[in-house]
């Protein structure tokens, strides 16, 4: 969701021209903190600031640079990059599973209480309702594979953690395998996996750490703020995070508490 | 006092016809007939020499005064005048035994002694003369020019007790007072005579000379002067001045001490003891002095602030001024002073004689007797010349405090102290070690506060966070700030427990953290004492450095080429970027670099315009290929150059 002006300045390449783009804010993209408040966040890893608040009492969010998904009452909104609303549907659940990852067509949702997927065709806001018999389990995170396909992180009551491949088109559930390596909660960042694994926030593959980060805490959530930023909060601090995921960064920072939530814990 | 009468002339050849003085040194022995004949007469042209003489003692010369006339004389006077033909008598000289009404006849004699007793010393003369008539016809003489050396005095006369002593030695003829009694009471004065002199010498004859006609208030003791004083022997007597009957409010009593030939008048005034003053409250400052306070302005027991824990005590007194003796000016205080305020302290109650009142009048007579302890609440009677003394003792604490003093039936004092603001002594500790004092930017950092040794703990402190841009232009970097526990610039308050040395939020949690923005600047962290104010700052000093580049990305989005960069510049000063394309062989593809001056307009108009993001930016350059065949281009360098120097990033591929 980049908000780049761009002006041309043609070059005497034989083959390429080269412009220049202007110079603007870098922005990080929209978080939720836990009064459900969605703010603005410019900054670059380890000094952030908050650019506005964006919405007010919210279930669930999740951004990429091109768009976000928001949850309000049950009301799940698709918005465009400059916030303007693309669609929406009242799902009646309180706790959405909420993910895009990049353009709008990657937005998609899961109803937990429904056992129902919701994802924008390009046209519409579509519900697609998969084998649930086979997904046991808290769905912690979701992601659209591609047009048809959907991801889902499960996470049992042991901690062990599942991703499943579901048809958006039938609701088959066409693979669903055990992560060994993950205890927690997972969510995919492109091509890898972002999970916690014995106090330590990894970004691998099936084989490969990637990169690791020691982060002991818990109750760990992860939410999308933007297409390279997820932001982390658990259930044993006030404070949350922001990891910026990048071909060669793996950056974790915390991120400025909200004035409201400033001003309500120095009371 | 007789009255002299002066002559217009002195009759001083002439007359001597009628009368002659002649010097009996048989002190009257000798018969008048043989006077003339045998004795020696007195001559106006010759001076008479008296002895030298020290003040305080005397000379005598016994004189004749025979009738050389025919005629009976009527004799009025003789004396010693300061000059010749005055009537102002010279006090070194005196006459005395003359029969002043006697009518001398012819070739008869009236003695009379003639005494030298100097008041002072050196060179001293004076005129005899002598007044008479003859014949209805009043006459002067000169007799002669009388001559005397005094010396310094062989015996002094001083004494002890009332505060006219303190003009010791005494001189004659000077008022010595008693000072002022209630009625009822009396004052005790010691005399000394000391024989300075280098013999033993008679002690001369005290006495005291009285002309009430009741009883004189004044008295004396003589028992216990010797009847001789050796080389440097004293001896002494006292007079008790006790006034029993006041006319009126107040009376004036007069007497005359002699010792010897010299007299010392004396004087005490009495007064009705109606009059009684009340109690007085004084204490004892710094100083020393006696301050006497006013229930209008408080007691300050701290001209200079105490550090904590600190003590400054005053000692009180509250003392009877009536004098001493005087039993019907007792008072009584219901019940010892008390206090209110938990910074201050009585003690030390006694009851004891006092030397002086609180306006520093000395005692005639000083109470007397043995100082006992006062228990707190009883009731305490203060005889007059006594006094109950007491400490106040002030501890400071960590900021000014008040009492109130009460004084039953007296009077209530507020009472003030100040303590000196105690110092923080705190270290903002970044993990293990102290903070430094140099930082780079684009840092979060988690910190906590922390006692130094030995410190004395604050009872809670604010802690605030602000930044100085070394930027032109620049007067802030709103990144620079706390983001945990509150996202403010000011958190607190912040606690130390009691063995505890790192200081805690209400919340129990210790650690803050801030973040050091993208601007070159100096950070300045403040920490104030919620009750005292005081303050401690530290800063951190964040250089200016080459831009940085947090992130980069390169894409193919036929037909352009995509590269953003994200990062920050702390100086505000980008004024050059270079971007160096390579093939997917990596061989560099020529370019033209980007005009200087747009780069660091565009970057200008963003550092300075409206954003309030410090020196962070975030840079998309979109690059059209001509052919659109983007996918030959494989990877781009990136330059950036500002007024601290240039970076430049590894090669990005695209993607």
């Amino acid at each position: 969701m980049k908000l780049y002006h761009f002006v041309s300045i043609l070059l005497t390449s034989c083959f390429a021209s080269q412009a220049f783009g202007q110079v603007a804010a870098p922005r990080v993209g929209a978080v939720r903190y836990s009064d459900g408040s969605v703010w603005g966040l410019f900054g670059v890893s380890r000094n952030f600031v908050l650019n506005g608040q964006l919405a007010a009492s919210t279930d669930a969010a999740s951004f990429s640079d091109s768009g976000g998904l928001i949850s309000i009452q049950g009301r799940i909104r698709l918005v465009g990059p400059k916030g303007a609303l693309v669609d929406e549907y009242d799902s009646g659940e309180a706790h959405p599973v909420l993910s895009v990852t990049g353009d709008l067509t990657t937005a998609i949702a899961w109803l937990p209480t429904r056992n129902q997927f919701v994802r924008w065709n390009g046209r519409a806001l579509v519900v697609t309702e998969p084998d649930t018999a086979a997904l046991r389990g808290n769905v912690g995170s979701i992601d659209a594979v591609d047009a048809h396909h959907a991801r889902a992180f499960i996470q049992a009551t042991d901690q062990t953690v599942s991703v499943a491949l579901i048809s958006t088109d039938t609701g088959a559930i066409l693979s669903n395998h055990a992560l060994s390596y993950a205890h927690g909660p997972a969510i995919q960042q492109q091509s890898f996996v972002i999970c916690v694994n014995d106090g330590q926030l990894e970004e691998r593959t099936a084989t490969r750490i990637l990169h690791s980060l020691p982060f002991n805490h818990s109750g760990i959530a992860f939410e999308r703020a933007g297409s390279d930023w997820i932001h982390i909060t658990t259930s044993d601090s006030n404070d949350s995070w922001m990891l910026h995921i990048t071909g060669s960064a793996f950056d974790l920072s915390q991120i400025p508490s909200t004035p409201q939530l400033s001003a309500g814990a120095a009371k | 006092m007789r009255i002299l009468i002066a002559f217009g002339l002195l009759c001083a050849s002439a007359c001597a016809q009628d009368l002659s003085f002649y010097v009996d040194p048989t002190n009257g022995s000798t018969a008048c007939s043989q006077v003339p004949t045998t004795l020696t007469a007195l001559s106006a042209s010759t001076p008479y020499q008296f002895p030298d003489t020290p003040v305080g003692s005397s000379a005598s010369l016994f004189i004749q005064i025979v009738n050389v006339s025919s005629s009976p004389v009527l004799l009025a006077s003789a004396y010693v005048g300061a000059t010749a033909g005055t009537s102002t008598v010279n006090p070194n000289f005196t006459v005395s035994g003359l029969d002043q009404s006697a009518t001398i006849a012819p070739g008869s004699c009236s003695p009379f002694t003639l005494t030298f007793a100097p008041i002072t010393t050196g060179s001293l003369a004076g005129y005899l003369q002598a007044a008479y008539s003859i014949n209805q016809v009043p006459n002067n003489i000169a007799v002669t020019t009388l001559e005397g050396n005094g010396l310094p005095p062989q015996l002094t006369l001083t004494c002890s007790g009332v505060s006219a002593c303190s003009t010791n030695p005494l001189q004659p003829s000077v008022t010595l007072s008693f000072g002022t009694l209630t009625q009822g009471a009396q004052v005790a004065v010691t005399f000394t005579i000391a024989n300075e002199g280098s013999s033993t010498l008679n002690t001369p004859t005290v006495a005291l000379q009285t002309a009430q006609f009741l009883s004189s208030p004044f008295s004396i003791n003589t028992s216990t002067l010797p009847a001789t004083l050796a080389p440097g022997a004293s001896g002494t007597f006292t007079m008790t001045f006790a006034p029993t009957q006041v006319g009126g409010t107040a009376s004036v009593f007069t007497a005359t001490l002699s010792v010897g030939a010299n007299l010392f008048p004396l004087q005490g005034v009495a007064v009705s003891p109606t009059n009684n003053d009340p109690l007085q409250v004084c204490y004892t400052d710094a100083q020393g002095d006696r301050v006497q306070p006013n229930s209008a302005s408080p007691i300050n027991f701290t001209p200079v602030p105490l550090p904590a824990n600190a003590t400054a005590v005053l000692n009180f007194v509250i003392v009877n001024p009536n004098p001493v003796g005087t039993s019907y000016a007792d008072i009584t205080l219901p019940t010892t002073p008390s206090l209110a305020g938990g910074s201050f302290a009585i003690s030390g109650m006694t009851l004891a004689p006092q030397s002086s009142d609180c306006a520093g009048n000395i005692f005639a007579t000083p109470g007397s007797g043995s100082a006992t302890s006062v228990t707190p609440g009883q009731s305490v009677d203060i005889q007059p010349g006594w006094g109950l003394t007491f400490q106040i003792t002030f501890t400071a604490g960590q900021q000014a405090a008040t009492g109130t003093l009460t004084i039953p039936t007296v009077s209530t004092f507020s009472l003030v102290g100040s303590a000196a603001p105690v110092a923080l002594q705190l270290a903002l500790m970044c993990g293990s070690t102290a903070c430094p004092a140099n930082m780079s930017s684009d840092q979060q950092v988690q910190a906590t506060l922390a006692l130094q040794a030995n410190a004395q703990a604050p009872s809670s402190v604010l802690l605030s966070i602000a930044f100085t841009s070394a930027v032109k232009g620049i007067s802030d970097d709103s990144a620079v700030t706390f983001i945990s526990p509150f996202n403010v610039r000011t958190v607190g308050p912040i606690s130390f427990t009691q063995g505890s040395t790192t200081g805690t939020f209400s919340s129990g949690q210790s650690q803050f953290t801030f973040q050091t923005g993208t601007t070159a600047g100096t950070i300045t962290f403040t920490a104030t004492d919620s009750v005292t104010s005081e303050t401690q700052t530290w800063k951190i000093r964040i250089a200016p450095t080459a831009p940085v580049i947090t992130s980069s990305s390169a894409q193919w989005q036929s037909p352009s080429l995509l590269v953003t960069l994200d990062g920050y510049d702390n100086t505000y000063s980008v004024n050059s970027l270079s971007y160096t394309f390579y093939d997917t062989n990596g061989n560099i593809v020529p370019s033209s670099p980007l005009p200087d001056s747009v780069v660091e307009s565009d970057f200008h108009t963003y550092f300075f315009g409206p954003a309030d993001t410090g020196g962070m930016f975030g840079l998309q350059a979109n690059f059209p290929v001509s052919d659109g065949n983007v996918t030959q281009i494989g990877s781009v360098a990136v330059t950036m150059t500002n007024s601290a120097g240039a970076t430049s990033t590894a090669r990005i591929s695209f993607q």
